[in-house]
């Protein structure tokens, strides 16, 4: 009865989804997230057109009488790298291999981890037993190591096998904060008289424990669609993303640490642009989390 | 109680057990030939053949894996490829500086992250929060191996109070401090959004209403009804955090050239060591365990909600 109740108050779904943008933007931190985080997408696919140049082409203009990197400003409007390569093109492709790997990849990470944690938890006995142990193990498998030595080993990587390898990685933590707030929802006084009531496990896993525990799991999601960028990121600046010439944060930030003495913004740009990116899709969660979860308060 | 802490402790040597065998097939069927990273281009078929022979390479994989097995557990893992040291030599010798960094870098962590955490918990929305909090997201949102550049180049190379990294004469105080900053900055903004979310989250809950109602002090009710029920998802993540600090961190000791296990193990895969990748690994698997191991057990202590059965 209850239940037929609220759903014949609350809003019809469409409008629903569309409130949810809306009261997300109205957040400031969600609006300057939202900001950002349509930007970059927007720079990502328009990079081709965006791009004063080739961002691998090697200008002889680009580089100094003593062949030293130009500084900001005239026709290199963020400066050159050691290369005589135009910064500011190579920032605005690199935005393409950051967003493509992590918006994937946490999407993946995500569903498996929270259909693993939550039954594990909610069902308890052998099957959690078995399903934590299996975490246990996974967790333990020192996967991000592996993914370095496949890599090394196989002297190349490519989008698709970098992202079975990260949803293989980094699952099992969203399994086991899913089901770590599963036990304690499950002994809530609301899924006891669901659970009295003869209501059937789907319909209380699905409408009453997993939006319980959406909060911590919105706020892991959030920070690793930025973490992915991060990862990305950092496995390039360790030399071991895409290869040369493709431009990519990483890479650039690393190339700019040797130089860094003659040639700061060399590494300034794009850490920048890196930054702010993550900080775009983890303002943008927050303020989801924010609005998915009005018991949180102000958020 | 103590039939499920024994049962924990079986279980914990299970999944290193089940974790040795992923990780040496994993090793084994990667398409690496190791020998020829040993012997180099110009060896004969002889030298090669003799090569095999000494590390066993000659053998099927599971003898190979029984083998490393039974050495494993007499404390031997192997000869490393490229310096003929046994790995558990090598392994000691890079483990003071992850220690230092790990432990420096841990503590920190919390110290920043709890306390900031808390006191934006404390009033959300408050201005405590919005400072505490904004900070909290910048350095959630920097790269670590950019905010390591950034701390060098600002700090180590136009201030010049610190060196521009590297492990530095004992007892590397000077050192560690960037590197472990690093770590700390990006890590304690982990904890404080989380245990601002739960603070808020437990506000709401029956016990502190009541808790509010019988009069309690708001200090009281802050430390003992709300920190303390915040604290359970903060253990989840501090004690796997700390394993992996433990095990080595790739990223931040290669900015700082910092001589730890995650240079070893970086070195190690690019030049196709596999003991020595190996023996990396299953430290880092065991550390993970028995942190999960250390975590179980304080839920059980701190929320008398989960069963132990």
């Amino acid at each position: 009865m209850a239940a037929l109740a609220e759903r014949e108050l609350s809003p019809p779904r469409q409008a629903r989804q569309a409130s949810l943008l809306l009261r997300v933007i109205r957040r400031p931190m969600g609006l300057i997230g939202a900001v950002l985080v349509f930007f970059v997408v927007v720079v990502a696919l328009l990079a081709p057109h965006l791009a004063p140049l080739n961002p691998i082409q090697q200008f002889s203009q680009g580089l100094s009488a003593q062949g030293a990197p130009l500084p900001p400003g005239g026709r290199f409007l963020l400066g050159t790298d050691d290369l005589g390569r135009d910064i500011l093109s190579r920032l605005l492709y690199g935005s393409r291999d950051a967003l493509e790997f992590s918006i994937i990849g946490t999407a993946a990470v995500t569903v498996i981890g929270v259909l693993f944690g939550v039954t594990a938890g909610y069902f308890g006995g052998a099957f959690d037993q078995f399903m934590m142990r299996f975490t246990d193990a996974m967790y333990a498998f020192p996967f991000l190591l592996f993914v370095i030595f496949l890599i090394s080993v196989l002297g190349h990587t490519n989008l698709f096998e970098l992202i079975v390898l990260i949803s293989l990685t980094f699952w099992p933590s969203t399994a086991r904060l899913a089901r770590a707030e599963t036990l304690v929802a499950k002994e809530t006084a609301f899924v006891e008289a669901e659970r009295s009531l003869g209501a059937s496990p789907m319909r209380i896993l699905v409408r009453h424990v997993i939006p319980n525990i959406m909060a911590p799991v919105v706020v892991l999601t959030t920070q690793r669609i930025g973490g992915l960028i991060g990862l990305e990121a950092a496995l390039s600046y360790l030399g071991l993303g895409a290869p040369p010439p493709a431009p990519t944060w990483g890479a650039m930030v690393a190339e700019g640490q040797q130089y860094f003495q003659i040639a700061p913004w060399m590494f300034i740009y794009p850490g920048i642009a890196l930054t702010l990116t993550v900080l775009g899709f983890n303002l943008l969660g927050d303020a989801l989390n924010a609005v998915l979860n009005p018991k949180r308060g102000s958020g | 109680m103590w039939g499920y802490v024994a049962r924990r402790c079986l279980w914990m040597l299970v999944t290193l057990f089940i974790v040795s065998i992923i990780n040496f097939f994993v090793v084994f069927l990667v398409p690496a030939n190791p020998v020829d990273a040993i012997a180099g281009d110009k060896a004969t078929p002889q030298v090669i053949a003799q090569i095999e022979k000494y590390y066993g390479l000659d053998q099927p994989a599971y003898i190979q894996y029984l083998d490393y097995m039974n050495h494993m557990l007499h404390g031997d893992l192997g000869h490393s490829y490229q310096t003929d040291l046994p790995v558990t030599a090598e392994i000691a010798q890079r483990a003071p500086a992850t220690a230092l960094l790990a432990i420096t870098a841990f503590i920190w962590t919390l110290l920043f992250g709890l306390t900031s955490g808390f006191f934006a918990g404390v009033k959300p929305g408050g201005r405590a929060d919005l400072i505490l909090t904004t900070i909290a997201l910048l350095f959630n949102s920097l790269p670590d191996f950019f905010l390591g550049v950034v701390l060098l180049y600002f700090v180590a190379f136009k201030l010049g109070v610190l060196p521009l990294g590297g492990y530095g004469p004992p007892p590397h105080i000077r050192n560690v401090i960037l590197p472990a900053f690093t770590l700390a900055a990006i890590g304690a903004a982990t904890y404080h959004r989380l245990l601002r979310t739960q603070m808020a989250e437990v506000r709401n809950e029956d016990y502190v209403r009541t808790a509010r109602a019988k009069g309690l002090a708001a200090g009281r009710i802050n430390v003992r009804h709300i920190a303390r029920n915040a604290l359970l998802p903060v253990v989840t993540i501090g004690g796997l955090q700390l394993a992996s600090l433990l095990s080595g961190v790739i990223i931040v000791e290669t900015v700082f050239a910092w001589p730890g296990l995650g240079q070893l193990f970086y070195q190690a895969a690019t030049n196709l060591d596999v003991p020595v990748v190996m023996g990396t690994a299953m430290l880092s698997a065991a550390l993970v365990i028995l942190a999960n191991f250390a975590v179980d057990m304080a839920y059980m202590l701190l929320d008398p909600r989960v069963s132990y059965t």
